[in-house]
């Protein structure tokens, strides 16, 4: 292998680490918010909590589709690159 | 070897039958279950609507003829209490008739006893006079000897009795 | 373990789900028809939810409702109410549409699960379709509403300056959505086959000691785990996404679709 390819995969590699430990941050702060809001929610209105907890899920999936981009782009840069 | 595709790419074949398999099924959904659920819960909701109107119907009606009977049935049981007062005024009526009838009876029977005792009683009278009359002729004539004509005699003894009779 | 030189990267190194899509297929018509395992899979999805309608649609009674019949309402429904909470009861006609999209989703997803068939949304192209089908929908009703001149004028609102903004919000909407089912799925299919290959080591790792041959390939820690790791990445994943790209196709269609007061026609 060249050095220049070689080069290449290895910052890609780093790129993909970065990508998805920064990326993950966000979401994981945001979903720690959206989760002990709706506890919070739920603890204050227990009668709601079905409908709390099936709206939690949809922002949770909604919060975490940042995630997968990140997820995406690392995949990206490790297999298609 | 298999070909592969990269892991993210564009196919715009993969697209087409994506979105061909997507109108597909929506369609066939549409066809096989949405339209003849909805057409049977329609039916049925239409079918429970009718029940219901039918019944409300049917109580009304029922209502109505719980009214009519209750209103029979009191007005039965007024002619059955007229029916019996009249009955009763009737027979009051009739009883009191037949106990006059029989009053009246009774006493005609007592006036026609009477006339009859009295009728007795006055023929028996005659028939006593009569025998009297030729019992004293024979006691007359016995008693005088001298034979006069029967006929004065006995013009003589009807006098004699007659004036009796008048004292008696 | 590395890729050949188109990319790609070999089965047998890493097991399907690292690379794209098996090609099957060219059908040498119109430059090439590609027919990849994701078309196989969604033709067997779209196959299984043909069946599983057909046969729960049989026998609909008025009066007696079978049990089948009974899951069958119930299932129609919760979708009736959800997009009649959603999207008003003037859309409900989309109800078929957005179930036909659901199922599509959870079946295409949950066929994964086989490890014989790729999952058909664990290929971008996919989810695309799907993306640019909402998007096309909203911008049609749009435009039918409101006519060409005001949809393009509704760009260039609150002011001009914010005219590439809004371009840009309404081209990443597609994207984001079919990139978000894409890359939970074959985020998913990715962990499940490095959990694959890391059990694999493992078990070899442990079993190198004996020597015979047949019993150290034996795959010890292959067989249960990854079954729990498939129940998050298939089965609740694939839920709740294919809920989110419903859920958004009727925000946005419905959005785009407000009820109108003095029509009573509704396509």
């Amino acid at each position: 292998m060249e050095m220049a390819d070689a080069i290449v995969k290895a910052a890609c590699a780093l790129g993909a680490g970065l990508s998805m430990g920064l990326g993950a941050i966000g979401p994981g702060i945001g979903e720690g918010n959206v989760v002990g809001k709706a506890l919070e929610g739920m603890a204050r209105q227990p009668e709601m909590s079905g409908t709390l907890r099936s709206t939690m899920i949809l922002g949770v999936a909604m919060c975490e589709s940042t995630g997968i981009y990140s997820l995406v782009i690392a995949l990206l840069l490790l297999f298609v690159f | 070897m298999p070909e592969y595709q990269p892991f993210v790419t564009i196919d715009v074949w993969t697209m087409i039958f994506a979105w061909g398999n997507l109108i597909i099924l929506f369609l066939f959904l549409k066809k096989i279950l949405f339209v003849p659920l909805k057409n049977i819960i329609d039916q049925r909701q239409k079918q429970i609507k009718d029940m219901y109107d039918e019944a409300r119907t049917d109580k009304d009606a029922a209502a109505a003829m719980r009214v009519e009977y209750e209103q029979k049935l009191a007005d039965a049981s007024a002619k059955g209490e007229e029916i019996i007062r009249s009955a009763t005024a009737r027979a009051h009526k009739q009883e009191e008739e037949i106990i006059r009838e029989a009053n009246e009876t009774a006493a005609k029977n007592l006036r026609r006893a009477d006339e009859q005792i009295e009728m007795e009683k006055k023929k028996a009278l005659n028939q006593l006079k009569d025998e009297v009359s030729s019992m004293a002729v024979d006691i007359a004539s016995a008693v005088i000897e001298k034979n006069l004509s029967e006929e004065d005699n006995r013009e003589m003894i009807d006098r004699f009795i007659g004036q009796l009779g008048d004292e008696g | 373990m590395s890729p050949d030189s188109d990319g790609t990267w070999e089965r047998g190194e890493f097991q399907n789900g690292m690379n794209g899509p098996k090609i099957l297929w060219t059908i040498p018509v119109f430059g090439g028809v590609t027919i990849t395992e994701t078309t196989l899979t969604s033709w067997i999805a779209m196959a299984i939810i043909m069946i599983a309608a057909w046969f729960l649609s049989r026998n609909l009674s008025v009066d007696k409702p079978s049990k089948r019949q009974i899951v069958l309402e119930k299932i129609i429904g919760m979708l009736y109410g959800m997009v009649e909470g959603t999207m008003g009861k003037h859309n409900l006609h989309f109800a078929p549409y957005i179930g036909a999209l659901f199922a599509s989703s959870i079946v295409g997803t949950l066929l994964g699960m086989t490890n014989i068939l790729r999952p058909a949304t664990a290929d971008l192209n996919t989810t695309l379709a799907w993306a640019l089908a909402t998007t096309a929908l909203t911008w049609f009703f749009s435009i039918k509403n409101s006519g060409f001149l005001a949809w393009l004028k509704s760009f260039a609102e609150p002011v001009a300056v914010m005219t590439p903004m809004n371009i840009i919000s309404e081209i990443a909407n597609p994207i984001s959505m079919s990139f978000r089912h894409f890359g939970n799925i074959a985020g998913g299919l990715v962990m499940t086959t490095l959990l694959y290959q890391a059990l694999a080591a493992l078990s070899a790792f442990v079993l190198q000691w004996i020597p015979v041959k047949l019993i150290n390939t034996i795959p010890i820690f292959q067989l249960g785990i990854p079954a729990f790791l498939s129940i998050y990445f298939d089965l609740f994943s694939g839920f709740v996404q294919a809920l989110v790209i419903s859920m958004l196709t009727m925000v946005y269609v419905g959005g785009a679709n407000p009820p109108k007061e003095e029509s009573a026609e509704n396509t």
